[in-house]
């Protein structure tokens, strides 16, 4: 949360307010560290459950624990639709010819318990008589996150990459460049909330063992050439370009070397970007993400690379997850293989940059030019304590991950059954709030000159040499993979 | 991050040339969302890539490698090694 930033007031009441007693910040890693203990109970709880399978070394019967999340069946969002959008929220039984309910519910059960737990955030913050324009307010922003998530599940729209959080942006801005956004709608559109509280819930999937799983080929591809791009494309806008944002040139350095999205969201958080800075930035992103995901392995298959080299090549340079999947699995199972392991590995990375991008800003930007350097309590005071949750969540899943023997399968119950899903709401919620509190003349500044769109360019083309080179040292030159 | 909520605004009930927008832009989203984009899907090639999708178990607008289902064979398989 921007220190900047002023307490909110309601509709009715427009007097300074109090400052409130617990920060965003330590809200947000309350109500994930809320949800999470919420799935691990119910996975360790209630979702285990014995069955027999054959040993591989005899072939003999053996009994093994499985884990489930019990909540998964009532937690959900929109599915995926071609033809009509009434399979996305009701989708016909083949066998029975009738619509099933059960999307609705879930969709129903997400909205009652993010209510619960984000006006229990709410009337810790602000108290009690806030409590319903809040709930109010929050009803028409998760309808408006659920037609934003049923825009994106258009199977047309999912198989180029246009993720949901473009879909949740173009809503909110429609509503608040048309009518306007009424001010009972202020009270729930929370946007560093949602996305703080989204970014702790993520932590339990930022396993940190998993960026060692390509070993020292994986190491030089996804650690060494990310961060200097990162650090390269940064220098390369504040000297070269001289972009007036220190953030948005951050956010965009972040998005196009790590892994799009997820990264830009969590950079933007780190560093206090401002809403439309993290806008711009995805909206980039995306656009080129497109493009690379169809141009990439046409490039690859029309010089012969080997596979894997164009597998790394792939997972190293297109920004966005799922786009990586796609276009390694066109060039083959090596590839895709390659590709989606340096992808997760730069997935994972985001932990450590965040947490990078939160100690540089706080040290080095927001210093004061002539003071002296800022004391360890002064950091520690100006320092996103949600950082600090996010790293923290995720070193215990791992430790759970890599500790015990049924490790992997208790973290993919507890991430996929609850937190995955409400982490998913949470960044549709913040994209919408974007939208709401944004016009569309606020972006024209930023493109004045069209500096993010070279700054995304020439830190893209870096991006793409470095890559190919070191795929090619590690996986052509020192380390070639042996093929039976 | 900071926030803009200045640059939003209230519009008063007699604005109808807003709410004129916002019946445009919705009609918008339902001509694209209900025929344009389902004649799209309807095409061969696009019908072709959409399953070779789903045959593959890979959502392309995934945000994060858990959100691919995809990945899931392949961290088993390297966390067997």
């Amino acid at each position: 949360m921007s220190t900047n930033e002023t307490t909110p007031t309601s509709a009715s009441d427009d007097r300074p307010q109090p400052k409130p007693w617990i920060s965003d910040d330590l809200l947000a890693i309350l109500v994930a560290a809320v949800i999470l203990i919420i799935s691990l109970v119910a996975v360790m709880g209630f979702g285990q459950s014995t069955v027999s399978v054959e040993a591989e070394a005899t072939g003999s019967p053996i009994s093994t624990t499985v884990y489930s999340n019990p909540l998964s069946s009532w937690i959900g969002k929109p599915g995926k639709w071609t033809l009509s959008v009434l399979d996305s929220l009701a989708p016909l039984d083949k066998e029975t010819g009738t619509r099933s309910p059960e999307t609705l519910i879930k969709i129903a059960s997400t909205f009652v318990l993010l209510t619960l737990l984000l006006a229990g955030a709410a009337t810790l913050r602000d108290g009690s008589r806030r409590l319903l324009p809040f709930v109010g307010g929050f009803a028409v922003v998760f309808l408006l996150a659920l037609v934003a998530y049923t825009l994106a599940a258009q199977s047309a729209i999912k198989s180029y990459n246009l993720e949901f959080a473009l879909w949740a942006l173009l809503i909110g801005l429609i509503v608040s460049n048309t009518v306007g956004t009424p001010k009972f709608l202020r009270d729930a559109a929370r946007t560093e909330f949602y996305i703080k509280a989204g970014l702790v819930l993520l932590g339990a999937e930022v396993l940190l063992p998993r960026l060692l799983e390509l070993g020292v080929p994986g190491v030089f591809v996804a650690w060494v050439v990310t961060p200097i791009v990162l650090i390269s494309t940064y220098i390369f806008g504040q000297r070269v370009l001289k972009i007036e944002s220190r953030s948005l040139n951050m956010v965009i350095s972040a998005d196009m070397s790590v892994c799009g999205v997820s990264a830009a969201i969590a950079t933007a958080a780190s560093c206090r970007a401002k809403k439309e800075e993290l806008s711009l930035a995805i909206g980039i992103s995306l656009s080129f993400t497109v493009i690379m995901m169809v141009v990439l392995p046409a490039v690859i298959s029309f010089v012969g690379m080997d596979p894997i080299i164009g597998g790394a090549w792939i997972g190293g340079t297109v920004d966005s997850t799922g786009a990586v999947a796609a276009a390694g699995a066109s060039l083959g199972d090596e590839a895709v293989d390659v590709a989606t392991t340096v992808k997760m590995i730069q997935n994972i990375l985001i932990g450590v940059t965040s947490f990078l991008v939160a100690v540089y800003w706080v040290t080095y930007v927001e210093r004061d030019p002539q003071g002296q350097r800022p004391h360890a309590s002064e950091i520690w005071k100006r320092f996103p304590k949600f950082v600090v949750g996010f790293l923290l969540v995720s070193v215990l899943f791992s430790v759970i991950h890599a500790g015990l023997e049924q490790g992997p399968d208790v973290v993919d119950a507890v991430s996929k059954g609850l937190s995955k899903e409400v982490r998913g709401w949470l960044f549709c919620l913040a994209f919408v709030s974007i939208g709401l509190e944004t016009r569309f003349a606020d972006f024209a500044k930023y493109l004045r000159g069209g500096k993010p769109l070279i700054l995304y360019l020439c830190g893209q083309t870096l991006n793409l040499i470095l890559t190919l080179l070191m795929a090619w040292i590690m996986f052509g030159w020192l380390f070639p993979p042996a093929r039976s | 991050m900071a926030t803009t909520q200045d640059s939003t605004r209230v519009v008063g009930r007699g604005d109808w040339a807003g709410w004129l927008k916002l019946l445009c832009a919705s009609l918008a989203i339902v001509v694209v969302w209900g025929w344009g984009l389902p004649a799209i899907s309807r095409l061969p090639p696009q019908r072709h890539y959409e399953s070779w999708l789903d045959d593959h178990r890979i959502d392309p607008s995934a945000m994060f490698y858990t959100e691919v289902e995809m990945f899931e064979p392949i961290l088993k398989r390297r966390e067997a090694r």
